[in-house]
């Protein structure tokens, strides 16, 4: 990469709007050129970038399915299918797969059938369900008799596999390694395995862990409480108002085969793009891609979300009373990620809360004290789809949401008002184009900028072009952002009221056991 | 979970990058592995200014950036008891005051308008300043760092702010079970009181007056006290110069930090936290451990990754289903004792069924040797991960200050990782034998005890602890001292 180049582009400002650079979308030649290209014939896309400075590669899957494309009855299916990435394949995870094969299938048939007679309510028969399970009881334990605990995960970190990791969100489903460079191979192997042949294993028992997770997240947690009934109602219709770890009954409710089934459909080649950065040889990557990943179906195309979230009538809030401090939220509907004025949204986030000179903050820590810490959140809980622009308040003791709210809202109105300096723009363009540098000095980062922005904006160029079209806003795209979408009349407000019982009550809503 | 040093932050060595490698198959279809390109690791540039400060300096030309470290020797281990959360403080207020010449938010000004982020944070045994900057602003940013750090004017209104942010995290302390759980356990195994385990109470907030600041100030930030470590996209030896410019105003002497021994109570029990209103637990289970510099380090290393991310994991989260959260270290310190710490977070109904579980695995690791194919997964995690040593610029600096503040060798983790290659079955059962005491564990609960699968007193004579927030003199919460 060239130094010249680079220190050329960021010592001038405006220069970059001339007619003479319009034509060059891509100020980052010496980088985005050696980012080479391969689709392969079940549309999966390949994008890999050589960097030779250490002896290591990072790898960054998408999946383009994420919560968001769930239909109702099915939340949390992603996130399931995510932990199930880590349960191995025919090979991988089994002592004896011809002998493990005939016992998940048992469990299968147990499961299903404890599942229609407990669907039968009030019907249901106690004898049936306690037989059922005590099959199911046995079977299982024969089942992990046959397991090798973790197997995937073990074997790539044993060849010295880091940050090894899968995540879920509203939009999509990653999974990240990295590996020392001479073992590129392995992950070709091993990565292509779980897509083409999993098997999903220990199903039952991992239900279970993502039950404790999201009791962890969410039900323990008021914060957690709180997103999860903010995002509800901000979106009454459109699926990002259901959280990805999804709702207890439906992951009680569902088995092994609508998992499969779900998997199927729509984790195949089409929906995949992998990013690798770092140690590689595009050539080989390219031929180990056909050769490995070759092998998986297209799949269907994910189901992109077609129910609309509808012009708000008014304003929409939600209290979570809590054994804890008070907690602010306010949110604005905005358009997806990949709409014009997706930059200028940014400008408003940074101009009300990026840092210490922003607007809130000197406000409401600084000056009134009423707040510890204020912070916005552009694209909540995704952005591939209309989303949230999200105002996070922690009021300072002994204050309340309530007078951070009052401040928030004042100083909303001056921006909507009047438009920001030029200074505050300026510093706004200076700030996104120093933490487009901070992303790209690890190999992870820029894998995962490639993959998300090809999914996302359907061009992995666009995070370049990102960096010279951040010059284009000024004051004025700022303010019309904020009068287009931050409007008091439809927005949300989520907060935290400490509860006055302090000795603490048993949470509204009991669980049931299962 | 432990603080301790984790040994993915390792030392540099040629040898040890041919050595580890060459052929080797892969689990999958007989896959053989190239050898692994060997790689030079970057030149560190190193100093020390006429004054003391030491300072090393890594080349990096392919950003137009430029990061600083600052290691000083101070840390929240010499807070006074009465005037718990000062060094914080101290940290917080040197940022956000600023200097005379350029006051608080000017200086936040200055910064933001180019870019620039600074922070400071006071740790332990140890406290850390940041700046990150575009190139083209190096020699503006330095200056800026060596006056807030230097001379910093620690003026009432920001105290008074500084105060507010604190005594809010104060209140909201217990908010999240887990929090509440972490912390009380670590006081519990370094003793109420002590200052490894210590958080500020609004009294102790008030407490603390702008003599303090100035004091702690003049005490710990002398050249002595400083390590700088740089890196980006300079000449080393150009940026040296520049550095020790910046740096030349700084003089005099002042204090080391002392670090008070730990007198560790080896005893079991059992502590309960009740928070009627969770649905899971959260589980401390351990006791004191020893520092990074212990013969045995190697070998515990082992035992710790088997422990606590092979068996623990499989046994509550991947056979049983449990857990989400299951997670275990033999953790070191550099400059005093770790904690060997197990943590988790079941159901409310799993609760003792979980802590049973662990203690198991505890005594059945001291209780036989470790499998060869444990062992070598072990060994071979640390071995393949060195190619990640030199991945990133800030990972070396950061690595090489750390052992140049604690006074360890340049090459400890060069040696520590020889020495794993050669640990056996046998030594992974000795240390164990010596150094986990199962029947000495302190388990520490947060829950819903009344609802527990067994009552807690089954595991053992069991203590309740009260972690309420004592209470602000001033009922607003606004406290005393606040400033204009």
């Amino acid at each position: 990469m060239s130094r010249v180049l680079l220190v050329g582009i960021l010592a001038c400002t405006p220069v970059l709007g001339a007619p003479e650079d319009a034509a060059r979308d891509d100020p980052f030649r010496g980088l985005s050129e050696r980012v080479r290209e391969h689709t392969l014939a079940n549309g999966m896309r390949f994008l890999v970038l050589p960097r030779t400075h250490a002896p290591v590669v990072s790898f960054h899957v998408t999946a383009a399915v994420g919560a968001a494309n769930e239909p109702s009855g099915l939340s949390g299916i992603s996130h399931v299918l995510e932990h199930m990435a880590f349960k191995g394949t025919r090979t991988i995870g089994t002592r004896d797969w011809a002998r493990e094969e005939p016992l998940l299938a048992r469990l299968d048939e147990l499961a299903a059938a404890l599942r229609a007679e407990r669907g039968r309510g009030r019907d249901a028969d106690p004898a049936v369900i306690a037989t059922l399970e005590a099959e199911f009881a046995e079977v299982q334990e024969k089942a992990k008799g046959y397991v090798i605990s973790n197997d995937f995960a073990d074997r790539l970190v044993r060849e010295g596999g880091w940050r090894t990791n899968a995540f879920t969100g509203a939009d999509a489903t990653h999974y990240v390694t990295s590996l020392p460079s001479n073992k590129i191979e392995l992950w070709f192997s091993m990565e292509s395995d779980r897509f083409v042949s999993p098997v999903f294993r220990e199903f039952y028992s991992e239900m279970e862990v993502i039950r404790e997770e999201r009791r962890m997240r969410t039900d323990v947690r008021p914060t957690g409480r709180l997103f999860e009934d903010f995002q509800a109602i901000a979106f009454k219709a459109h699926p990002y108002g259901k959280p990805t770890i999804g709702f207890d009954s439906d992951l009680r409710w569902l088995t092994r085969d609508d998992v499969e089934a779900y998997f199927r459909r729509y984790y195949g080649g089409r929906n995949l793009v992998a990013a690798i950065v770092g140690d590689v040889d595009p050539d080989r990557a390219f031929a180990l891609a056909e050769r490995y990943f070759g092998r998986l179906p297209a799949g269907d195309p994910a189901r992109p979300p077609h129910t609309e979230e509808p012009e708000s009538w008014g304003e929409r809030r939600v209290r979570i009373e809590a054994r804890a401090q008070p907690v602010l939220l306010v949110g604005f509907h905005r358009p997806a990620v990949s709409h014009p004025d997706d930059l200028a949204l940014d400008g408003v986030a940074d101009v009300l809360a990026g840092g210490r000179t922003s607007r809130l903050y000197e406000r409401l820590v600084k000056r009134d004290r009423i707040a510890a810490m204020v912070r916005a959140f552009n694209g909540m809980p995704g952005y591939r789809y209309p989303c949230l622009f999200v105002i996070y308040a922690m009021p300072a003791a002994g204050h309340t949401a309530d007078e951070c709210l009052t401040a928030i809202d004042e100083e909303i109105d001056r921006l909507r008002a009047e438009p920001p300096t030029d200074d505050e723009a300026a510093r706004f363009r200076r700030s996104f184009r120093k933490g487009w540098l901070d992303g790209m000095k690890e190999n992870a980062d820029i894998a995962s900028h490639l993959a998300t922005h090809q999914v996302f904006l359907g061009d992995w160029r666009e995070f370049f072009r990102q960096f010279v079209r951040i010059e284009s806003v000024g004051p004025s795209e700022i303010q019309g952002a904020a009068q287009a979408y931050l409007d008091r009349r439809n927005r949300v407000v989520g907060e935290i009221v400490p509860s006055a019982d302090e000795a603490g009550e048993r949470p509204v809503g009991k669980e049931v056991a299962p | 979970m432990s603080r301790g040093i984790r040994l993915a932050s390792l030392g540099t060595c040629l040898a040890a990058f041919a050595a580890g490698f060459g052929c080797r198959s892969a689990s999958e279809a007989g896959v053989r592995f190239p050898p692994l390109r060997i790689v030079a690791p970057p030149p560190v540039v190193r100093k020390t200014l006429p004054n003391g400060i030491r300072l090393l300096l890594v080349e990096d030309p392919d950003f137009p950036t430029v990061d600083v470290r600052v290691l000083i020797g101070a840390g929240s281990v010499a807070d006074p008891p009465e005037k718990r959360g000062l060094a914080s403080l101290a940290a917080e207020v040197i940022r956000s005051g600023g200097t005379q010449a350029l006051p608080g938010d000017a200086l936040d000004d200055e910064l933001e308008r180019i870019a620039a982020s600074l922070s400071i944070h006071a740790d332990i045994d140890v406290t850390v300043a940041s700046l990150s900057l575009l190139q083209e602003d190096a020699d503006r940013g330095l200056a800026i760092l060596s006056e807030v750090l230097g001379h910093p004017a620690f003026p009432e209104p920001k105290i008074g702010l500084a105060k507010v942010r604190m005594r809010t995290a104060i209140a909201r302390r217990n908010d999240d079970p887990d929090g509440i759980a972490e912390r009380e356990f670590r006081a519990e195994i370094y003793g109420r009181g002590s200052p490894y385990a210590a958080w500020p109470e609004y009294a102790t907030i008030d407490a603390i007056g702008r003599e303090d600041l100035a004091a702690f100030h003049a005490r710990y930030f002398h050249p002595g006290n400083l390590l700088i470590g740089v890196w980006g996209d300079f000449e080393a030896e150009a940026m040296g110069a520049r550095i020790a410019e910046a740096f030349a105003g700084w003089s005099g002497e002042g204090d080391a930090l002392v670090r008070p021994e730990v007198a560790y109570d080896w005893k079991r029990e059992v502590l309960l936290v009740r928070r009627p209103e969770v649905t899971q637990s959260s589980i401390r289970l351990g006791h004191i451990a020893a520092r990074a510099d212990h013969p045995d380090y190697p070998a515990l290393s082992v035992l710790s990754v088997i422990l606590g991310r092979d068996r623990l994991w499989k046994e509550v989260r991947e056979s049983r289903g449990l857990a989400y959260a299951v997670s275990g270290a033999y953790g070191v310190e550099y400059r005093y004792p770790g904690i060997f710490e197990v943590s988790s977070r079941t159901r409310t109904e799993k609760t003792v069924e979980v802590i049973r579980i662990i203690q198991d695995e505890i005594r059945r690791i001291a209780a036989e040797p470790v499998s060869e194919e444990e062992l070598a997964r072990a060994k071979d995690t640390f071995r393949n991960r060195m190619a990640f040593l030199f991945e990133t610029k800030e990972s070396v600096v950061d690595r090489l200050l750390r052992y140049a503040y604690y006074g360890y060798p340049e090459d400890f983790s060069q040696r520590i990782l020889k020495a794993i290659d050669g640990v056996t079955a046998d030594d992974v059962l000795r240390v164990a034998r010596e150094h986990l005491h199962p029947e000495a564990l302190r388990v520490l609960v947060v829950g819903d005890a009344e609802r527990f699968d067994e009552a807690l007193g089954t595991i053992g004579e069991t203590r309740e602890l009260d972690v309420s927030i004592p209470p602000p003199a001033d009922p607003a919460g606004e406290g005393s001292g606040d400033g204009p």
